[in-house]
């Protein structure tokens, strides 16, 4: 009797040791993947690098804390990318960050290539997209989902992401020709 | 698929795998070059949106993560040594409660001759000829004068009766010793006015504002001593 007690209660604890150590991992696992993408769509929609490290590491710990409710880890994307922007709407409601531009610190210097100039005008047009046309487009070129993922996770209908998807490119693509064409009348 | 549809859905998602937009490419060239420019156009913003990490960024966020679970658990100690000092505080606040309750039932015979028999030995040979005045001395206290004979009395002194200061006088009664307590009347005790056990057996009165309680061995006739307790002290009311 005093025998099985004894197994039965290491056994127990040996789980729970388990439990713990499987959700570690898991969570490692997710920061390694993930944190790439989150870093980069976090500083996209806010614009400054120390803010977006902060939002990223407050997803992290808020993920961490909720991880037994992640059931399914192909979810685990779409579940990381919303707690990241409930994150940054806290933000917005604890006080009115004063944004930067992403002029002020980005521009330095001459470019020598018209490839990094293009470049450039890219960054300050997207910085520039209003946040409805850019939120669609960080989520498909930096985190990879789908039109329908991102009309899921934003409450929208499908059409209207792929609308807004459309505008946002095409607004980038017109003034980037508008530029080159600026750029070029200026110096025939 | 028709032709505005197209070209959104190219400029939208060029990756995009359904069947009409996969068929409209392959039959168009000029269709298959919009797609492809709109590739090319999503993987120039791809390596646009590609800022540099911070560096260490992984490693970071599972160092805080560490924090919080240390945090967590000291938070949790924390709040197991707050239970354990508020059990710890309650035992200390009732142990006292428990314990009137318990004395509670106490009656002043009982008391009376635990005392004795506790002292027994002791007081079977002490002898230290107590005077009258060292009697009055220690009685006025309690609010009672020897104006009489008392006889021998071996000894007198204040004790401790279960927590309560009281007189002790041992007297010489007609068989054996005669041990007399004057006990305060607000004391609490339960008044017993005839007790007894196996060895002993006394009697408790209310004379003045104490209670008096003599104690002696079966066969000593207590009475004797009663009525000349009554009669030698005069107790102040």
């Amino acid at each position: 009797m005093n025998l099985f007690t004894r197994k039965r209660n290491k056994n127990a604890e040996s789980t729970v040791f388990l439990d713990m150590n499987r959700k570690q991992k898991r969570y490692e696992a997710l920061v390694h993947v993930y944190s790439p993408d989150l870093y980069r769509y976090a500083y996209w929609i806010c614009h400054d690098p120390d803010i977006a490290q902060d939002l990223v590491q407050e997803t992290c710990l808020r993920a961490w804390k909720s991880l037994d409710s992640l059931l399914d880890d192909k979810s685990a994307k779409g579940w990381l990318f919303t707690i990241l922007r409930r994150e940054n709407a806290r933000r917005f409601e604890r006080k009115q960050l004063p944004m930067v531009d992403i002029d002020d610190h980005e521009v330095a210097g001459q470019y020598d290539s018209s490839k990094e100039m293009e470049n450039e005008f890219l960054r300050r047009k997207i910085s520039a997209l209003p946040s409805e046309y850019k939120e669609p487009l960080l989520m498909q070129l930096i985190a990879g989902f789908t039109a329908e993922e991102i009309a899921i996770q934003l409450d929208l209908n499908k059409n209207t992401v792929l609308t807004r998807l459309f505008r946002a490119k095409n607004l980038l693509k017109s003034s980037l020709t508008s530029v080159t064409k600026e750029n070029g009348e200026a110096h025939g | 698929m028709d032709d505005i549809l197209f070209r959104h859905t190219a400029i939208a998602t060029p990756n995009d795998k359904g069947d009409d937009f996969l068929q409209r490419q392959a039959e168009a060239e000029q269709d298959k070059a919009l797609v492809n420019e709109a590739k090319q156009f999503d993987l120039d913003l791809q390596s646009v949106l590609k800022v540099d990490l911070p560096e260490d960024l992984a490693e970071k966020i599972l160092l805080e993560q560490s924090f919080a679970v240390e945090n967590k658990k000291t938070l949790n100690n924390r709040w197991h040594m707050a239970i354990a000092a508020s059990i710890a505080f309650i035992i200390g606040i009732s142990l006292p409660l428990l314990n009137n309750l318990n004395s509670l039932p106490l009656d002043i015979g009982t008391v009376a001759m635990q005392h004795v028999q506790q002292e027994y030995y002791f007081t079977a040979k002490i002898d230290e000829q107590a005077s009258r005045t060292a009697v009055n001395a220690k009685l006025a206290s309690y609010g009672g004068k020897v104006q009489g004979d008392l006889g021998n009395v071996f000894f007198v002194n204040y004790c401790s009766f279960e927590g309560t200061p009281a007189l002790h006088m041992i007297m010489q009664g007609e068989k054996g010793r005669i041990t007399v307590f004057v006990v305060p009347d607000d004391a609490g005790f339960i008044e017993t006015p005839v007790f007894n056990n196996q060895h002993l057996k006394g009697l408790t009165e209310k004379m003045g504002n104490a209670n008096v309680v003599i104690v002696g061995e079966k066969d000593e006739p207590l009475e004797k001593m009663h009525l000349k307790l009554q009669k030698n002290i005069q107790w102040n009311i």
